[in-house]
């Protein structure tokens, strides 16, 4: 038996409600307790969109992190009075465990800050027994964050193993219509967690961020207006990610950011006949110089992340070894950190950022050199229906990567399959941008075929690039070592050795992974696939 | 799940309120528990107001007829749950030994709910008989609480050579400590110090000889639960983590 859960209406007076119960049982109240909560998620809501709630309670003195679902199952609870912001931060454990894989790379941040005021009250038989728990919980929203707003009460009935009977008897008595239901008692519709309330109360839309590109598009909707309808989500997801980003809250909002930067390179890649020329000629090359400044720091967030899950495989007589090294790359990341920022503020930036979004928001908008003459010729396809200018460039990127793709045998040299990732990589976004135009099974196996070969080529291209940056690693170790530690330099440069060979392993075997994965990709289903969808044409 | 019994040939040394105090302890450290009151009396039971009763008797749960899951009954603990004594246990023995693989059949009905506990507390019945047999099957520790008195100390030593002609004394481990000691009696000084000797790997907590637990029987409830900072309570949260220590629950 599950517990049963009723919204009292916010008349409802605790008192008189146990009062009633009391009249036919023992009932043993507790002392009201006030628990202070602090409802952690990340940006992108995570744990809500896995269906968890992860709080920090307080009674009194004793604080703990609470890991449940949004229903009230408690999944895990465990003391602790600091708020972690990382999963890192959290000894290993079972909440460690749990929130891992869903957290992954992310901060969290409280979200929410909620009061409760519980009261407990037991039924008993006649040993002294507890037989059923009663739980009347009133809960607001903290005074500093939400103005101690009523989110109202909630009363459970919790049945106890093996006395299951007694807590039907008990929630029969609150049942709608029954003699101890105060009036306009409702027996609680799903989803009425407290917490759900106070992010309602606090104007928050859990979920409203994703990564995923959402953009509903017309078929028949001119070229040129879609394509700025997917411009304009894009720079919104830029803004979204912006803050985060500087303060380098975690790595995620960076990186979203840069994939906003290179699907607004690959639209405009695939804009010609559709928008200006003129402002592909500037915002073009723009646009390049601001995904550049965002490489270096994204390599070296890339390198942290990747560092815990190599330093399992280094040889145990080089355990630690690359502690050294992970503090070097720490140090080379808060740097380029600190020129992203200000390369960021730069007037170039500025003035990049202030022209495109008033072509964002007016197309007539002047751009640096204002009309060029003959723009109406050039943009040809600018009226034509999105759906048909969507089917041409999807086509001509995807021939692109299937005729590149088909020229790669073994002894291909790596330069070539790296080109092969950008024109992948291309297509990729073409497919995402315009995934609102095509039937969402077909787009789905699409991506999907087509991701299976961008995985192989990017971890063959990233291990390529790795061992180079390594290389360069140990020297910048060396050179900040100093004389008096060389024992523990040349620990860590011994197990950089050993990363060397691991990382080219794996390049080897996406090389190796390659021709499979393409063969796949080339198959007769998902040729007929991409002639169907963006050739043939309905 | 790990199983560890409180287990004494002796009766009156403290056995059930080992097993109801460290129980206590265990849960309130949020490790899932289950207290199984093999005891006819039903003490541990009585300990937490719940009626010694299981329908169909030993019988039902032996035979499998009755679940386990389905007599379990929740305690006012968090955490803490328990298997109430039945009168029938009384006969125990006979109703394990028409059992397929007698010594063998409670580890089968303890089986089916490994899953839900971190840890089974089983309180025993005083003696050397089937039961305790199964026990020894069964328990990963037996927890045997010492009385500092010769006779006491003779029966630890029998209950180890029993073990070790039964070839049991390499699967069950053995963890002695000293109950309802005195440490101002200078006889109960003197043998705690010559047992040590002879037993080096006795547990160090000492549960010393007090009211508090005299008193669980007015209340109703492990000593922790009325009487969270007396010396009782502490001696028995000292002696769950050294009991976690040897039989690691993970």
């Amino acid at each position: 038996m599950a517990p049963v859960r009723l919204s009292l209406p916010a008349a409802a007076e605790v008192d008189a409600l146990l009062g009633a119960l009391a009249a036919d049982h023992t009932v043993a109240r507790t002392p009201a307790v006030t628990v202070r909560r602090v409802v952690l998620d990340t940006f992108d809501w995570r744990l809500h969109g896995a269906g968890l709630v992860l709080e920090r309670e307080r009674v009194g003195r004793r604080a703990e992190l609470v890991l449940r679902s949004l229903d009230g199952d408690e999944v895990v609870r465990v003391p602790s009075a600091a708020l972690p912001t990382f999963v890192d931060d959290l000894p290993d454990g079972p909440l460690r465990a749990h929130l891992g894989p869903v957290v992954e790379m992310r901060a969290m941040a409280p979200v929410a800050e909620l009061v409760t005021e519980r009261v407990t009250a037991r039924v008993e038989d006649d040993e002294g027994k507890t037989r059923v728990r009663v739980v009347v919980e009133r809960n607001r929203l903290a005074a500093r964050r939400g103005g101690g707003a009523d989110l109202g009460a909630v009363l459970t009935v919790v049945p106890l193993r093996g006395y299951e009977p007694d807590a039907r008897r008990v929630a029969d008595l609150f049942a709608v219509g029954a003699d101890a239901s105060p009036a306009g008692t409702d027996p609680a519709p799903a989803g009425t967690d407290p917490v759900l309330a106070a992010f309602d109360a606090l104007g928050l839309e859990p979920g409203w961020y994703s990564s995923k590109l959402r953009v509903p598009l017309d078929p028949s909707m001119a070229a040129a207006d879609a394509v700025r309808r997917v411009l304009v989500a894009l720079r919104q997801t830029m803004r979204d990610n912006e803050a985060g980003m500087l303060a380098d809250v975690d790595s995620e909002f960076l990186h979203d950011y840069r994939v906003a930067v290179r699907r607004t390179r690959s639209v405009l890649g695939q804009a010609k006949g559709v928008l200006p020329p003129a402002l592909l000629a500037w915002a073009g090359p723009e646009w390049k110089w601001l995904g550049t400044i965002t490489s270096p720091t994204r390599d070296l967030d890339v390198w942290l992340l990747t560092l815990p899950e190599l330093e399992v495989s280094v040889p145990p007589l080089l355990e630690g070894g690359l502690a050294r090294l992970h503090e070097h790359i720490g140090a080379l990341q808060r740097e380029a950190h600190a020129t992203l920022v200000a390369e960021l503020d730069s007037p170039r930036a500025h003035e990049l950022f202030a022209r495109w979004d008033a072509w964002l928001g007016d197309a007539d908008a002047l751009l640096p050199e204002g009309p060029a003459e003959g723009d109406a010729v050039a943009a040809a396809q600018a009226e034509a229906p999105v759906v048909d200018v969507a089917r041409q460039r999807i086509w001509k990127a995807y021939r692109r990567v299937r005729d590149d793709g088909r020229a790669i045998g073994p002894d291909t040299p790596g330069p070539v399959l790296h080109e092969l990732r950008k024109d992948a990589k291309k297509l990729r976004y073409l497919l995402e941008c315009y995934a609102s135009l095509f039937p969402p099974e077909e787009m789905k196996s699409t991506v999907r075929e087509l991701k299976l070969v961008q995985d192989v080529l990017g971890t063959f291209q990233d291990c390529e690039v790795q061992v180079a940056t390594l290389t360069g690693f140990g020297e910048g170790v060396l050179r900040s070592a100093g004389r008096t530690d060389r024992a523990a330099t040349a620990r860590t440069l011994m197990a950089m050795g050993s990363l060397v060979e691991l990382i080219d392993e794996r390049r080897l075997a996406a090389r190796a992974a390659f021709a499979e994965r393409f063969e796949r990709f080339d198959d007769e289903a998902n040729r007929r696939r991409y002639r169907q969808l963006f050739r043939e044409g309905s | 799940m790990k199983v560890v019994a409180t287990y004494s040939i002796k009766g009156g040394v403290g056995k059930t309120a080992t097993a109801v105090n460290l129980a206590w302890a265990a849960a309130a450290q949020a490790v899932e528990t289950l207290v199984w009151d093999l005891d006819p009396q039903g003490a541990a039971s009585f300990y937490f107001r719940v009626k010694p009763k299981v329908k169909g008797g030993a019988q039902a749960l032996v035979s499998g007829r009755r679940e386990l899951d389905d007599v379990i009954k929740a305690t006012d603990f968090d955490s803490l749950d328990l298997v109430p004594a039945d009168f029938s246990y009384r006969n125990l023995d006979l109703v394990l030994d028409d059992a397929d693989k007698p010594t063998k059949a409670l580890r089968r009905v303890l089986r089916t709910v490994r899953n839900e506990y971190d840890l089974a507390v089983l309180d025993c019945a005083p003696s050397i008989s089937l039961v305790s047999e199964n026990v020894f099957t069964v328990a990963d520790a037996l927890l045997v609480p010492l009385i500092p008195t010769t006779l006491s100390l003779r029966t630890f030593e029998q209950l180890r050579r029993f073990l070790a002609e039964e070839g049991l004394d390499e699967r069950v481990q053995v963890l002695g400590f000293f109950s309802m000691a005195d440490p101002r009696k200078r006889l109960h000084r003197d043998l705690m110090a010559e047992s040590r000797e002879a037993h080096p790997d006795l547990l160090t907590t000492v549960v010393p000889s007090a009211s508090d637990v005299e008193r669980m029987g007015v209340h109703r409830m492990p000593v922790g639960a009325f009487a969270a900072s007396s010396r009782s309570a502490a001696a028995y949260a000292l002696l769950w983590a050294e009991v976690a220590e040897r039989v690691p629950l993970r």
